[in-house]
């Protein structure tokens, strides 16, 4: 076994016309046979399965026991929040100002003394800690590194796609007709997006609590995001963001087209994706009844959709009565699934079916919104994979059921 | 002293390092749920340690299905055998 690591050009935010400042990373653990049976994209989601150890020890656990090429990318905002230990660079924890002040007005309304002389922001945190156990609410930015934002999988999406071409086109062998992703949470919405981009390019695609659509709190900016609690201090979080929602005249509105791109569930696209793919793709899913960050009803649509479209798609809905503290450890978001046990759960489900990747296709997608058109273009020649996002005209009478509904 | 209990002695070294408990309080049946913070981060974080510390390498198949020390234990030993094979014929 041998682990590579390479580094690719990012593709630039087409829909903001922001250039990409930092390369991306491509981390592969490579079996010891001389072709390996497939290709795997580890996907974890936003939380501690991005620690540095543990994804290096979980590609080679499913490099070595399937003998497959086991990926990590460091795709766009794929690193945003703190961990112990991370391969791809540190999260910058921003304080807000205002929020400080704001938790140093509730420690006084409490009833609490200022029993120091308070110069810095460090100094009212230091005091609110020595209030313990009394709690405070503290806004902080989640700065990624390398001035990334949260998009919201676009280019994260492509990002995978761009390694797996320079992956193919490296002299690492394994079969093409057997690339897959497994994902969490946000890694599996990734995957599924993926997919949406590049319907020829994956045999399988296996996720535990993908969301189907954007997850507003983690783009609105108003620190629903995550709650990371220090000692009696807890921090509201949310990513550093983009887009704005007050001036639909801007481009960096975050309008119905914004979504609907980013939309794995939304049926007219998803009739593209299932037109274009010449083999349909294995789609093994869990979800819980419980997912309060997920919907599960649109989950269960997701599924009826993918099955009616021609895909091999299977849905395990689980609830409070099938937490078996081993596989799954809460009916909560995420379900406590380890990936290697998702992995190890559903990948004897999947076939090898034949396929080549929409590289070698050349395969065109375009996918309309009420305002713009999407493009996403694979080409075998220097520049394999275009994204454009250009104004259209709506077509007279043109409805977009998914967002009224 | 055998191998194996050298090398338990070794690994529980490392565990009590890493996760911050008693040695003392380890044997070859304690498993991840005995021992508090062995969660699946820290377990990551203790086979990178242990395969440092003990200059091996674990097979990657085996990594997440390692019940107890015991196996971590058996696991390590045969990692080490052929090191020891090749010290003694140096020797």
């Amino acid at each position: 076994m041998s682990s590579h690591r390479f580094e690719i050009t990012g593709q630039s935010d087409f829909e903001l016309g922001i250039e990409r400042k930092r390369s991306v990373a491509i981390l592969a653990e490579v079996p010891d046979a001389d072709v390996a049976d497939g290709l795997v994209f580890i996907i974890p989601g936003m939380g501690g399965e991005k620690d540095a150890d543990y994804s290096a020890m979980l590609r080679r656990y499913i490099s070595a026991k399937y003998n497959l090429v086991a990926v990590s990318v460091d795709a766009h905002c794929n690193t945003c929040r703190p961990a112990r230990s991370t391969e791809f660079g540190e999260v910058d924890f921003e304080l807000d100002g205002e929020s400080i002040l704001d938790a140093l007005g509730r420690y006084i309304a409490s009833g609490e003394k200022i029993d120091r002389r308070l110069e810095t922001h460090a100094d009212i945190l230091q005091m609110l800690r020595a209030a313990a156990p009394k709690q405070f609410s503290v806004r902080a930015i989640l700065n990624p590194p390398g001035d990334q934002y949260q998009n919201f999988g676009v280019l994260s999406a492509l990002d995978h796609l761009c390694a797996l071409n320079a992956l193919v086109d490296s002299e690492i062998s394994f079969d093409v007709a057997n690339v897959l992703c497994v994902g969490s949470s946000h890694g599996g919405y990734v995957a599924h997006m993926m997919h949406k981009f590049a319907p020829n390019s994956f045999n399988g695609i296996i996720d535990a609590s993908a969301y189907c659509e954007t997850v507003a709190a983690f783009i609105d900016g108003k620190w629903k995001e995550a709650h990371i609690n220090d000692g009696n201090l807890i921090y509201t979080c949310s990513t550093r963001q983009a887009w704005q929602f007050a001036n639909p005249g801007l481009a960096s509105f975050f309008g119905p087209d914004r979504a609907l791109i980013r939309d794995t569930a939304y049926d007219t696209h998803m009739q593209t994706v299932a037109k274009a793919a010449s083999r349909k793709c294995q789609f093994r899913m869990i979800h819980s009844t419980n997912d309060a960050v997920s919907s599960p009803d649109l989950k269960h649509r997701q599924a009826e959709m993918l099955c009616a479209l021609g895909f091999d798609a299977s849905l395990d809905m689980i609830n409070e009565g099938d937490v078996d503290g081993k596989f799954i450890k809460s009916a909560d978001h995420g379900m406590g699934i380890a990936l290697n046990l998702l992995f190890d759960r559903y990948y004897p489900t999947i076939e090898r079916r034949e396929g080549v990747t929409d590289q070698k296709l050349e395969t065109a997608l375009t996918f309309d919104g009420p305002k713009y058109s999407y493009r996403i273009s694979h080409r075998a020649s220097e520049i394999q994979l275009a994204a454009t996002c250009e104004a259209r005209s709506p077509i007279r009478g043109e409805t977009v059921d998914r967002l009224a509904s | 002293m055998t191998s194996t209990e050298e090398t338990f002695g070794r690994v529980c070294s490392v565990i009590a390092a890493e996760l911050g408990c008693a040695e003392c309080d380890l044997s070859a049946a304690t498993t991840a749920e005995d021992v508090d913070g062995w969660d699946s981060l820290a377990h990551a974080r203790l086979i990178m340690s242990l395969e440092d510390h003990l200059n091996i390498r674990f097979p990657g198949e085996k990594l997440f299905e390692l019940d107890c020390i015991g196996d971590l234990v058996s696991l390590a030993d045969e990692a080490l055998a052929p090191k020891k094979e090749n010290t003694r014929v140096v020797a």
